[in-house]
Parts: C-alpha cells; sequence; structure tokens
C-alpha cells in the first residue's frame, strides 16, 4: 500500500485472520506490515491432526502421543518389541523393525518364549539327571526332598525337621564327654568307631634235657643264673598300646643222694628247695612252679620280648639236674 | 572284641635243637619262632632229639644205678653195724633203708 501513493492513510479495509497480525495505516511512511506472529498452539495441530487419523494409529491426547493401536482381538499376536518397533510373532524376524527378545541359557536354567503375549518368556530349572540328585520342580517351586535311610539319621531337612544323627541317650551315669568314644568317618565315607578290642594269646614251652649236672652251691638271693627263655609278644592293634599279662612256669628235675639238696629261682626269687635226709637217694624230684609277672605294655603294632630267668642253687651232696622244663604264656590286650 | 587266637594253639609250632654242652630240648610255641632258643643251639631233627634224649636217658639211668648201689652198699653196712651193737634188726632196717635179705 505504500507504493500506491497514498498520501497519510491507506483507505483500504484490512483485518488480520488467525495468527497474522497487521500493523501499520497504510501510508508510505508507515505502511501496512502483515506479519505471522504469535505463537501456534502445538496442541491445536496435534488434535487437528489426531482427529484425522485413519485405521492402525490412535491419538492420546493426554500423552500426546499418536501411536500405532494394537488390535485387542483374540489371537493377535503384534505387539510392541523389545526395540519399539512393531513386532508379530511367527515372522522370519529382524526385518521390518521387528525382532526377538534375545535369551541365554545357563547351566541351571532352560529360557524360551519371545516375551510376547502370544509366547511369552519363560525360565525352567535344569534338574541334574546324576543319580543322588534331590532337587525336583513341584508346583510350589523347587523342593530337594531328603530321605532318610532305616538307621542312623532322622529328619527331613525343613526348618521343622531338621536332618540329623539319630543317637541314643547317653545310659551311663559318668560324664559322657570324659567317657564316650568317637566316630569317625573311613577313606569310603562310612562312619566308624573306637578300633575294635583285640586279644592274642602267646605261649612258649622248652623242655631242655641236660646230661647229669651238678647243683651250684649258691646260696646267696637268687641263685646262679643257668637258663633263660624267652617269648616274642606283638600286639595285634597297630592303633593303641597294649598291655600284657604273663604268668610263667618251671619244673627242675634233680637227683638227690642222700644227704643231696638243691633248689630252683625265679626271676631271683626261690621257689623250690629239696634235701634229702633219707638213707637212699632220690630221683626225679621236682615240683612245678608258677609266677605272674608285672603288666607289660606292648606299643601299638609292636613286639616285646618276655623273658624268664631261672636260676638253681642250694647245691650239696652231689646233688644233680637232668631236666628244667619251662613255660612262659602270656595275654596281649588291647581295649 | 576280636579273639586272635583261633588258629594257635600250645604246640602250633614245634622244633628242637641240641646245645654244645650236650642238652637237647624241644620247643613249642604258638607262633613260629617266638621263642628264644640257647644262643648255642643248633637245630636238629625230630628223630635226632629222640636219639639223643634216648641216650642221656640212659646216661641218667646209669648214674642212678650207681647212686643207688653206693646206697645199698652204704645200707648194708649200717645195717650190720647196728645189729653188731645189738639194735634189734627191724629198728636198724627202718634205721637204714636196708631191705635185701629182709
Amino acid at each position: 500500500m505504500g507504493r500506491c501513493g497514498c498520501s497519510g492513510s491507506c483507505s483500504c479495509s484490512l483485518a488480520p485472520g488467525p495468527g497474522v497480525t497487521i500493523s501499520g495505516n497504510g501510508s508510505s511512511t508507515n505502511p501496512y506490515v502483515i506479519s505471522a506472529g504469535g505463537a501456534v498452539d502445538c496442541e491445536v495441530i496435534q488434535d487437528c491432526v489426531g482427529a484425522a487419523l485413519g485405521g492402525g494409529l490412535e491419538y492420546d491426547d493426554a500423552a500426546n502421543q499418536i501411536r500405532v493401536k494394537i488390535s485387542g482381538a483374540a489371537g493377535n499376536s503384534v505387539a510392541i518389541g523389545g526395540d519399539g518397533g512393531i513386532y508379530g510373532a511367527g515372522g522370519g524376524g529382524g526385518g521390518g523393525g521387528l525382532t526377538f527378545v534375545n535369551v541365554q541359557d545357563t547351566p541351571c536354567v532352560d529360557l524360551s518364549g519371545q516375551g510376547t503375549v502370544g509366547a511369552p518368556l519363560t525360565a525352567s530349572p535344569i534338574l541334574s539327571p546324576a543319580a543322588g540328585n534331590l532337587l525336583s520342580c513341584t508346583p510350589t517351586g523347587l523342593r530337594a526332598a531328603l530321605g532318610v535311610g532305616a538307621c542312623g539319621l532322622t529328619g527331613d531337612g525343613s526348618a521343622a525337621s531338621p536332618l540329623a544323627v539319630r543317637a541314643g541317650a547317653w545310659p551311663y551315669t559318668c560324664p559322657v564327654d570324659a567317657n564316650a568314644g568317637g566316630v569317625y568317618c573311613d577313606s569310603a565315607g562310612n562312619l566308624r568307631s573306637e578300633p575294635r578290642g583285640k586279644i592274642q594269646y602267646f605261649t612258649t614251652s622248652l623242655n631242655q634235657t641236660y646230661p647229669p649236672t651238678a647243683v651250684p652251691t649258691t646260696t646267696t638271693t637268687g641263685g646262679t643264673l643257668v637258663a633263660t627263655r624267652t617269648l616274642d609278644i606283638t600286639n595285634p592293634d597297630p592303633c593303641r598300646e597294649a598291655i600284657a599279662i604273663t604268668a610263667v612256669e618251671v619244673d627242675v628235675d634233680f637227683v638227690l643222694p642222700v644227704g643231696g639238696r638243691a633248689g630252683h629261682f625265679v626271676y631271683g626269687d626261690e621257689m623250690y628247695r629239696a634235701e634229702n635226709r633219707g638213707t637212699a637217694t632220690v630221683s626225679d624230684v621236682h615240683t612245678q612252679t608258677t609266677k605272674v609277672v608285672a603288666n607289660t605294655t606292648v606299643p601299638a603294632g609292636g613286639t616285646v620280648t618276655v623273658s624268664l630267668e631261672i636260676g638253681l642253687g642250694f647245691g650239696l651232696g652231689g646233688a644233680t639236674y637232668n631236666r628244667i622244663q619251662s613255660f612262659i604264656r602270656a595275654i596281649v590286650i588291647a581295649l | 572284641m576280636t579273639i586272635l587266637n583261633g588258629d594257635h594253639d600250645e604246640r602250633s609250632h614245634v622244633r628242637y635243637f641240641r646245645t654244645r654242652d650236650g642238652a637237647i630240648g624241644e620247643v613249642a610255641e604258638s607262633h613260629a619262632g617266638a621263642s628264644g632258643v640257647p644262643g648255642d643251639a643248633a637245630e636238629i631233627t625230630a628223630a635226632e632229639y629222640e636219639v639223643l634224649l634216648a641216650e642221656l636217658t640212659g646216661s641218667q639211668e646209669m648214674l642212678i644205678a650207681r647212686l643207688r648201689a653206693e646206697d645199698a652198699e652204704r645200707q648194708r653196712g649200717d645195717y650190720a653195724a647196728l645189729t653188731a651193737v645189738g639194735i634189734p634188726e627191724g629198728t636198724a632196717r627202718r634205721l637204714t633203708g636196708y631191705e635185701s635179705e629182709a
């Protein structure tokens, strides 16, 4: 209008439409200026566009979103995939923005399904087929159903019935801590108790015949040592020391002429003495003497030699001896 | 408790020996080799043992026979001496043990 040469003002009538402003009066010094000024309301545009949507789309006015409309009809497998695209189960996958939910099994969990309504993601426990596996999947969850045999254990492993050793009550008046034996595991995993008690009997006899030999005249305590007999005793228990109780027997045959005298000793102890005060020789004068010797400790699995010392003395009047018989008997006890 | 003696008796093992001084011995034992023998002993067989035992028994019998002969001679002399001084024969026999010619 400013170019039309109107002076003062222009008589043209101008009216602004929505979103349009007009300034000036149409004169050359103050021409009309028509501007698309003022804010265009986005909501208005959205509402305008949303009202014009066709099938397959929907407008959420509250959320200000235009999106694909998923049909609620039964059997529909279309969904919004994990990547935000439209996903329909059963397709080749990958193309057109559709994709599967990636899953990765572990040794204990088997994942399947695709995370859709039609093929929801599921996880199943993987139960080892190895013998003795107690785990199973029950309607209420995983459970290890413990069973106990006929002897030795009680309980089922639950909080209300914990697995425990079935032990009898200590029936003695003495303290269990100080007196009970132990229970141990062997190399095969079997329970074992203390070593079994063992008893071993050892014996030897020695019947020695001599040419007629003068009886020593020794009259002091112990006599004269003429023979030492021995017996090796072995502890049958490889674990614990044993106690041996030993009994010895000695029998010496003397010939006592008239006025003769003789005696025998065991471990230096005079056990027998005889004297002939008659008028004729006495032959085969003897008696069998017994002595139980002190306890002997035998180390575990070890061997100890038990000795029997035989002495003679009080020889007088031509007394002779011709035989010495002995027994050594030992009971080795490991309990 | 385990009793370990089921297969051992007092004569499970028997052996024989002879020593340098002429003695012989028979060892019977429950466990082979468990008992000692004199240091100078040499093992012999059962047959050898029986032969040597008979020899030693013979020596012993000879000794006793000699002693008994001496006894008899002494008894007879004592008896004679007692009866010579008037001791009655019965008393003299009991005192001396003299029996022959009774």
